[in-house]
């Protein structure tokens, strides 16, 4: 008897286990709870025998979470990434190889930063870049156009001159400095990409600050720096909000904590400006967010069909209604309604046009590094542009040569 | 079972939690670290190749570790001596002074310690910021200073990281100094008083001498916990402006977990292992304490 119900028992475990849902893990950055809960509430009402389990992570430890994961062979199905990391992850093999899929995703634009030697491991999602910021009453004090913010360099050293010529605690810039990512991605990367040069070559071998591109961009800077805040990012954003700088570069993120923090401020967007009139472009930083799904998951067909849900044009945009400082790869999201009554939001949508995303090298954060330091002995220590360029080239072509 | 079989098993039995997280979490990880200390090994793969000591070769030629060595060093030395003549002075005053609100006080200097790192960290940054504290302090006495965070500025951010660091961790170590000097006898003060000592003599012939085993732990504890400082760098500067606030254990991080170079990273974490283990061992003989 009692050996019979034993069996049952195990029968009707074995049955349920099989039954069970597939259980699904997606680790994100981009969504908080009430988000992420609001934007899959219908891909989990469409597949019930999907479990999907959403992690948030954090920009400041969410890479060494992922790392950790990866080397204890436990991944998740499901991850974004953060696009200047796709390189590194591309190139170590532990992400699904996604070439294949690309012809079913036609209004998906950015794949170029899922690429590595011609194969693709991952689905671009959600996109973000940098515009000009402008205080428009320190523009009409200083009488320059508020309608028009300045379009070329020449330009904006203009407006820049007479904005700091105000005051003692006025400054006609924002350049960011004495932290990682924001000196080179906020505009001195940009301005050199704008100018039609590089830091690296096509294929990342070669090192090249040592050209003309890039010399004429960083002399932009310098004097640029003369008239210039020179802080980090919150430092730059604090004094821009207290109407103390009249233009600096930043990202979407920047235009709701202005709002809230300093609803007095009276602020507008214009496009990054290009080297000159008839030459060179408004570059501007590429940020993408990729969706990338692990090599050795078991759920193959459940972490597509949940890719596939998010890189819809509707889901993708509930995302950018609750979180503006970023908007979908998909080029359908653009007919949304919701842009017409957010003018400040559609300039990004505008900018991105000219958005240039950063090499795709896999020891790119060292490059970058190197490049920040490079920024400070320019723009803070005034130290001599071509010397500077020199030093760091060799530097940088020394880092290319270890990792060949 | 004899008696004595039984007891050695109910001992083995209650010591066994420790055991096994000792092997699991400690003897495993470290022995595992030293095998990857010999290899190219990047984390995300499974992949290691032996390379011998190549990358331990490779740090003495790199000029952010050797940096990232001295900026520890010139952290050690420049904060352990104020730390613990703070900590000593003020332990000595709460002892003898006996004061009014003497738990308050000790309550008050011991709370930092009791505050996570990283949101001391947080509180500083704001006040070393370009219109922070310290910025309009010095601009209220007529200073001229430029408005940048002096975590911004490569000749402030390791400094700045200093200060902040005394403050937050004398009061921890005072205690520990308090608790020493409690347990000296009253009546040797008062047998030497008797004899005619003065204070100074007092001072160094019988309370420094009678707290040398607790003084002795406190110094090695500071100056490991020093020479592992990563939290602050982190939270604040992430090792820049520059290198300038780059230590061993951030740069190790960084190596490991930002560059994917394990192998690398173990290297560097067994050369902080030996560099502590020296220096710790040179203090016990300096000290000469049997302590430890």
């Amino acid at each position: 008897m009692l050996k019979r119900l034993l069996v049952l028992l195990l029968l009707v475990l074995t049955v349920s286990l099989g039954l069970a849902a597939t259980k699904l893990t997606f680790w994100q950055f981009m969504m908080d709870q009430p988000t992420s809960d609001a934007v899959l509430e219908q891909f989990r009402k469409e597949n019930p025998d999907i479990q999907l389990e959403v992690v948030q992570l954090s920009w400041g430890n969410g890479k060494d979470k992922i790392t950790t994961a990866f080397a204890a062979g436990n991944p998740p199905d499901v991850i974004e990434l953060g696009n200047t990391w796709m390189p590194q992850f591309s190139s170590e093999g532990v992400l699904m190889n996604i070439t294949s899929e690309i012809k079913k995703y036609p209004n998906i634009t950015g794949w170029y930063q899922t690429e590595y030697k011609n194969q693709y491991y991952g689905f671009p999602w959600l996109l973000g870049t940098r515009v000009l910021y402008y205080n428009v009453d320190l523009f009409i004090k200083a009488g320059l156009d508020p309608v028009n913010p300045p379009k070329t360099w020449e330009e904006t050293l203009a407006a820049a001159k007479k904005i700091s010529a105000l005051g003692k605690n006025i400054y006609g810039f924002g350049l960011c400095s004495g932290e990682l990512y924001s000196p080179t991605q906020q505009w001195f990367l940009p301005a050199v990409w704008g100018n039609g040069g590089n830091v690296l070559n096509s294929d990342y071998t070669k090192a090249t600050l040592n050209t003309k591109e890039v010399s004429d961009a960083a002399k932009f800077y310098q004097e640029l720096a003369r008239y210039s805040i020179k802080d980090k990012q919150t430092g730059v954003e604090q004094a821009f909000g207290e109407g103390r700088v009249g233009m600096y570069v930043a990202g979407a993120w920047s235009i709701s904590t202005l709002q809230t923090t300093y609803p007095k401020l009276n602020f507008y967007l214009g496009f990054v400006p290009k080297p000159s009139k008839d030459k060179g472009t408004h570059a501007s930083f590429a940020g993408g967010e990729i969706l990338t799904i692990a090599k050795n998951t078991k759920n193959k067909d459940a972490a597509m069909k949940l890719v596939e849900y998010l890189l819809r044009d509707d889901v993708a945009m509930l995302i950018t209604k609750r979180v503006p400082q970023i908007y979908p790869s998909n080029r359908l999201a653009i007919l949304d309604p919701w842009w017409n009554e957010n003018p400040l939001y559609q300039m990004f949508v505008k900018q991105n046009t000219y958005a240039v995303a950063a090499p795709l090298y896999t020891r790119w954060e060292d490059v970058e590094i190197e490049l920040t330091s490079m920024i400070e002995e320019i723009i803070l220590d005034y130290n001599d542009v071509d010397k500077t360029l020199k030093k760091y080239n060799d530097k940088i072509q020394g880092i290319l040569d270890r990792y060949k | 079972m004899k008696p004595k079989t039984k007891k050695r098993v109910t001992v083995l039995i209650f010591l066994l939690p420790w055991i096994i997280t000792f092997f699991v979490f400690e003897l495993y990880p470290l022995l595992y670290s030293l095998f990857v200390s010999f290899t190219k090994y990047s984390g995300l793969n499974p992949q290691t190749t032996f390379i011998g000591l190549e990358n331990y070769a490779r740090a003495f030629q790199d000029e952010v570790f050797i940096k990232s060595v001295l900026n520890t060093l010139i952290f050690v030395a420049g904060t352990l001596p104020f730390t613990i003549a703070i900590a000593i002075l003020i332990a000595i005053l709460l002892n003898h002074l006996n004061l009014k609100f003497n738990g308050l006080f000790k309550a008050g200097f011991f709370l930092p310690s009791m505050i996570s790192m990283v949101v001391i960290s947080m509180i500083w940054i704001y006040m070393y910021s370009g219109t922070g504290f310290f910025n309009t302090v010095l601009h209220f006495f007529g200073f001229a200073v430029e408005e940048r965070s002096w975590l911004a500025n490569q000749n402030t951010a390791l400094g700045s990281i200093m200060i902040m660091d005394v403050w937050a961790s004398f009061g921890y170590y005072m205690i520990l100094i308090y608790a020493g000097l409690q347990n000296i006898p009253y009546s040797v003060y008062e047998a030497a008083r008797i004899d005619g000592a003065k204070p100074i003599q007092i001072a160094f012939k019988i309370t420094i001498p009678m707290i040398r085993p607790t003084l002795f732990f406190v110094i090695a504890l500071n100056t490991i916990r020093s020479f592992q400082i990563f939290t602050e760098v982190f939270t604040m500067t992430n090792g820049g402006p520059r290198n300038s606030t780059e230590t061993i254990v951030h740069y190790l991080y960084r190596v490991s977990f930002r560059n994917y170079e394990m192998g690398y990273g173990s290297a560097i974490a067994y050369i902080l292992l030996a560099i502590i283990m020296t220096i710790t061992l040179i203090q016990k003989r300096a000290l000469r304490s049997d302590y430890l």
